[in-house]
């Protein structure tokens, strides 16, 4: 029964974000996003307690708010056309509702409260699920219909959401509300180049879900939750630190490692596009999110917390939890950065 | 007997070394530990007589700067005296810069060495010089304005050359007989 | 190419033999020092060649060898200039140079780095060389530097002694101050005149803007020691005695007149910048001439006496009378050399004694070297006849035949006659009188490498002023017909100055000599400028560097407003932008406040 639930519900989860994906009728897209919203629900409560209840109340409150709108927006755009499919307009209403609708679903700046606390209150396996597979539905949605979004709108949103990731993530000792908010000022970059040039975004998201999903099973490994337990983890696995120390580098996008390529082609096209101001900024905000980054590095590899004699011993209590693909995702999340040469394919 | 020698070479080496080996806690960045930074602001006498032993000061020479925010802290206020002026006679323990070996070293001692500010004594005192040389240039000055304002102008004639004011080498006539110059009067 | 250039050329280039010939095998079997003599003399008489012809038929010449470089319209080329200044000063620096290496031969026999001393020397006199015959500021500019770099290395030859560095390095940076001049000059020459060639800027420019004539004025103060950048002149002294001759006379000093001299198409146009190099050569003539009256060390005096001669022909220039003043060049030169030659030989011979209290009665232990030392100090105070006479005398003729400032004319005139003053006292403590030295009985002028250059340089001490006067073009202003008491004023002021001084030394056979009043101070202590100068403007530096730079840099700027602010502002907005409360409430009201301002701003 509790096997044949799970099947169904993450069925569900793929296939609704696949439905998006694939269609090209408004209210086919609109179902699969729902579809697979729906099916996150019963996966965040997973643990049935009043813990993990909250973030799925919380979720089930917030995302139906964007489906409604989104769906306001939808309507609106048959109206105007007359048909279903994906239309450009240049109607400036529709395209307002329709990018504050998406903004809403993707998390981004001044939508973006509930996704730290939502990632917080589930396990990391989920909010793995929540921060990378959730995202690539609305964000197919933005991408294919990037000329009707609303240009300031999204920029200010991009801008915001890199400050405000940065911020946030300075306050914080637990890693999941760290990455919540990296993902945060992750969106913000992807955001700011989808204007511009929808290819780089996808690679943005690529490579950003790369990163998050090898940092998480790391984490998960060593079913770290806090910056005190990552610093106990020299005692359980050595090789992890270097290798989290390396991941951590590559999300805050520092030259040698994958990481960079991403940051370097967008502020690239960005600057191309005479907007170097916008560029500036962001990039002066990717130094907040390098900055706590670096803290999770430095408490990782180079200090020792204050500590008792016992939680050193955490190697005697062994746990075996094996990710899948962990060495392959490890390696890309950090050597990719040769391959961009390969990258001229996009433009 | 080679054999003890080396040792003991050997033993003094590792000694050596291992003095200059600095344990990898303590050193920092900017090779400056807090003991070597200056403490607070000495406010009580307790403090001060505490601030004094710290610099190996007696408590009566001990005199911190003003504590107005330069991060002097409770470093001693040494006489602005140049080390050109101590005994060059004297056995120092470093004689390069005239200093003894724990003595409490002037906060500007960059300024004083022996080759930068000197401030040993002079047969005339400071104020003196001071005022002649200025005095001399001032006058000096002023008398060049009163010359420029009065410029010296002499009695003066062109000048005379020999044969008839070099009648012939400025082309004159030969065939002519030129008017004699006279030079001379009587 | 004829003659004239190749021989000019031949003499450049066998200067650098002695260079070149370390690397090889030939030096080994010689005695270097003595090669070097020999090759400055050859070169010598090889300059007499273009020396001669352009007495003769007054030619000049310039040479362009190769392009250096281009930079878009500037070129740069190496071009050597062959005017009358150049030629004639080449002879005259060569055969001082020959005289004083020779001399060296004998005051340095026992100095073990000889060989490295002789290249220096020589290395002095190439900088020279190219200093005077370059064609452009950059290679002016080169021999400008070198002859500093040379100077410090030879002044402090006795590195040894802490005396001998600081003179060095007081040197060095006095001189750097004046190349701030000249490098301002540079600049602007090249931004207004697009060319570093003298032709073409003294076609482009009239030399009525005073900020490039500024600006060699400088550097013509700090290389000749004028007031303001005077005080490493008499500190030099610390260097071996040769060194000292051969600064003073031929190379160094001079470079900042000759550089004046060389600009004179200029400085002529330019009223406001003579007056200045009348009132600082005349200010600079009369306070080191005071200086000179009081010293007891008898380098020092002739020290202070070339300075006080600088001065003069910085007056000379400031009467716009440049021919004259490289003429006084030329002439003091020999005498000057010759000078410097005779202390060498006193101090060498009273066992490094230079404390002319302690000498006395030399004139019967070493003879030649008296009379030689009585004919240049009445060759420098320009007693009628003798070198310094010709240049002398017709620079002060000259002066008082001017419109020009009265007090600068004044003041020349009293230095005038304090030349004389201070080289009778020389004569009078080290020559006259009686023994006050311990007598040694090594004392003696017979080694012939240290009496044929000063009798060289006797002779033309007496006879090279006529022959060179002779020689000369027609100045810019010719001299005019006077009435005889502006004709006599060089001479009597000289002659006064010798009576006073005369009168005043004999006071030093009274038994018992009256205190010295506070005035004397005044004299003896260099005029305070040494020690005002030299403590005041290192404090002021230092503790402005201190106070400003590390401690109020460091703490406003990198401490305070860039870490401090930084960390505080970010932790400050990270606190007000994450801090969660959780409520639902919260969220719906930001959707709201966003929706209806990017309505608002939209619509």
């Amino acid at each position: 029964m509790k096997i044949m639930l799970m099947t169904i519900i993450y069925t569900t989860l793929i296939m609704g974000t696949l439905i998006t994906l694939i269609s090209s009728h408004w209210l086919l897209m609109w179902i699969g996003l729902e579809m697979s919203m729906l099916a996150i629900i019963p996966i965040l409560m997973n643990k049935s307690n009043p813990r993990s209840t909250q973030p799925a109340t919380k979720y089930s409150l917030m995302q139906p708010t964007a489906s409604m709108i989104l769906l306001l927006s939808i309507i609106l755009t048959m109206m105007y056309s007359g048909q279903w499919s994906i239309f450009y307009s240049n109607n400036t209403t529709i395209s307002l509702i329709l990018t504050t609708s998406l903004i809403m679903k993707l998390g981004l700046a001044p939508f973006h409260f509930w996704v730290t606390e939502v990632t917080q209150g589930t396990s990391l396996l989920t909010g793995m699920v929540l921060l990378t597979w959730q995202k690539i539905a609305p964000l197919s949605i933005l991408l294919q219909n990037f000329p009707t979004i609303n240009q300031p709108l999204i920029l200010a949103s991009a801008v915001l959401s890199t400050l405000l990731g940065g911020w946030g993530g300075l306050n914080q000792t637990q890693l999941r509300k760290i990455l919540a908010y990296s993902s945060i000022a992750h969106m913000g970059w992807m955001m700011a180049v989808l204007f511009y040039n929808p290819s780089i975004s996808i690679l943005n998201l690529v490579i950003y879900i790369m990163l998050t999903i090898s940092t998480f099973s790391i984490l998960h490994t060593n079913n770290n939750l806090t910056t005190l337990a990552l610093s106990h983890m020299w005692s359980t696995s050595p090789p992890t630190i270097i290798i989290i120390l390396m991941n951590l580098l590559s999300l805050g996008g520092l030259p040698p490692l994958t990481g960079f390529a991403p940051k370097w082609i967008t502020i690239q096209e960005m600057v191309k596009n005479n907007n170097i101001t916008i560029s500036i900024i962001m990039t002066m905000m990717a130094l907040l999110s390098l900055y706590f980054y670096m803290r999770l590095t430095y408490s990782t590899t180079l200090t020792l917390f204050p500590s008792t004699n016992s939680s050193k011993f955490k190697w005697f209590f062994h746990n075996n939890k094996k990710m899948i693909m962990l060495a392959p995702l490890i390696t890309l999340s950090t050597m990719l950065l040769p391959m961009t040469p390969l990258l001229t394919t996009l433009s | 007997m080679a054999g003890a020698w080396a040792l003991a070479r050997g033993f003094r080496w590792l000694q050596s070394t291992a003095r200059q080996a600095v344990p990898l806690g303590a050193r920092t960045a900017s090779h400056i530990t807090k003991d070597m930074l200056p403490g607070a602001y000495p406010r009580t006498p307790e403090e001060r007589a505490a601030a004094a032993k710290k610099y190996n000061m007696r408590v009566e020479d001990y005199e911190p700067y003003p504590d107005e925010g330069m991060g002097y802290g409770d470093y001693p206020k040494l006489p602005d005296r140049s080390q050109h002026e101590r005994d060059p006679w004297y056995e120092w323990d470093h004689p390069d810069l005239r200093l003894n070996w724990g003595e409490p070293i002037h906060w500007h001692l960059d300024m004083y060495i022996r080759n930068r500010v000197d401030t040993s004594p002079t047969p005339v005192s400071w104020h003196i010089m001071r005022n002649h040389l200025f005095s001399f240039v001032a006058f000096m000055l002023f008398m060049f304005w009163v010359g420029e304002m009065y410029p010296s102008y002499q009695p003066v004639g062109p000048k005379q050359y020999p044969y008839n004011n070099l009648y012939l080498e400025r082309g004159g006539d030969p065939s002519k007989e030129p008017q004699p110059v006279v030079h001379y009067e009587i | 190419m004829n003659l004239f250039n190749s021989s000019f050329i031949m003499t450049l280039t066998i200067l650098t033999f002695p260079i070149i010939t370390p690397l090889t095998n030939l030096y080994k079997k010689s005695h270097y020092p003595g090669y070097i003599k020999t090759i400055i003399s050859i070169s010598f008489f090889l300059s007499l060649i273009p020396t001669l012809t352009m007495f003769y038929s007054g030619q000049e010449a310039t040479m362009y060898n190769w392009s250096w470089l281009n930079i878009q319209t500037f070129h740069l080329n190496i071009n050597i200039k062959l005017d009358y200044f150049s030629i004639l000063f080449m002879s005259v620096a060569l055969f001082v140079t020959w005289s004083i290496m020779e001399f060296s031969l004998w005051y340095m026999h026992s100095d073990p780095n000889m060989d490295k001393f002789f290249k220096y020397l020589l290395l002095f006199l190439i900088t020279m060389m190219i200093l005077v015959t370059a064609n452009n500021l950059f290679q002016l500019f080169i021999g400008w530097e070198s002859v500093g770099i040379m100077s410090f290395l030879l002044i402090g030859w006795w590195h040894g002694r802490s005396d001998a560095n600081t003179a060095a390095m007081q040197a060095v940076l006095y001189n750097r101050i004046g190349d701030i001049g000249f490098i301002l000059s540079m600049t602007w020459f090249l931004l207004y005149s697009n060319s570093w060639d003298l032709q073409q800027i003294f076609i482009t420019q009239e030399g009525t803007d005073i900020i490039p004539m500024l600006g060699l004025l400088l550097a013509a103060t700090g290389k000749s020691a004028q007031f303001g950048l005077h005080p490493w002149l008499p500190s030099a002294m610390e260097g071996p005695t040769p060194v000292s001759a051969l600064l003073h006379s031929s190379t160094m000093v001079v470079a900042g007149i000759f550089l004046l001299i060389r600009f004179y198409p200029l400085m002529q146009n330019n009223q406001s910048l003579q007056t200045l190099c009348l009132c600082l050569g005349a200010l600079t003539t009369l306070f080191t001439a005071i200086c000179a009256l009081t010293q007891n060390d008898i380098k020092k005096i002739v020290a202070f006496s070339t300075s006080s001669q600088l001065g003069l022909m910085m007056v000379t220039i400031g009467i716009n009378q440049p021919h004259l003043a490289f003429l006084h060049i030329c002439t003091h030169a020999f005498f000057k050399a010759m000078l410097f030659l005779c202390s060498g030989s006193i101090i060498h011979n009273l066992n490094d004694e230079q404390d002319i209290r302690k000498m006395g009665g030399l004139h019967k232990t070493l003879p030649i070297t008296s009379s030689s030392l009585m004919i240049g100090s009445m060759a420098l105070t320009g007693i009628p006849f003798l070198t310094g006479f010709y240049s002398k005398d017709l620079i002060i003729e000259s002066a008082t035949t001017s419109y020009t400032n009265a007090w600068a004319l004044v003041i020349t005139l009293i230095a005038t006659s304090l030349t004389a003053v201070y080289s009778t006292r020389i004569i009078f403590f080290a020559l006259l009188n009686n023994p006050r030295f311990n007598f040694s009985p090594s004392m003696n002028e017979n080694d012939p490498t240290m009496i044929n250059p000063i009798k060289r340089l006797a002779i033309s001490s007496i006879l090279a002023g006529f022959f060179i006067s002779y020689n000369i073009p027609i100045t810019n202003i010719p001299q005019m017909t006077m009435p005889p008491y502006m004709k006599f004023a060089a001479i009597l002021s000289t002659v006064l100055g010798f009576m006073i001084a005369l009168e005043l030394n004999v006071m030093t056979k009274n038994l018992k000599s009256n205190y010295s009043t506070k005035l004397t101070n005044f004299s003896n202590m260099l005029g305070y400028f040494p020690p005002l100068i030299h403590r005041t403007s290192p404090f002021i530096n230092l503790s402005t560097g201190q106070n400003l730079a590390s401690l109020m840099i460091d703490l406003i700027w990198l401490e305070k407003s860039l870490p401090k602010t930084i960390s505080q502002t970010q932790a400050m907005a990270s606190m007000y932008t994450s801090t969660q409360t959780g409520l639902l409430k919260l969220y719906f009201l930001s959707f709201l406040i966003s929706m209806t301002l990017a309505l608002t701003l939209l619509f």
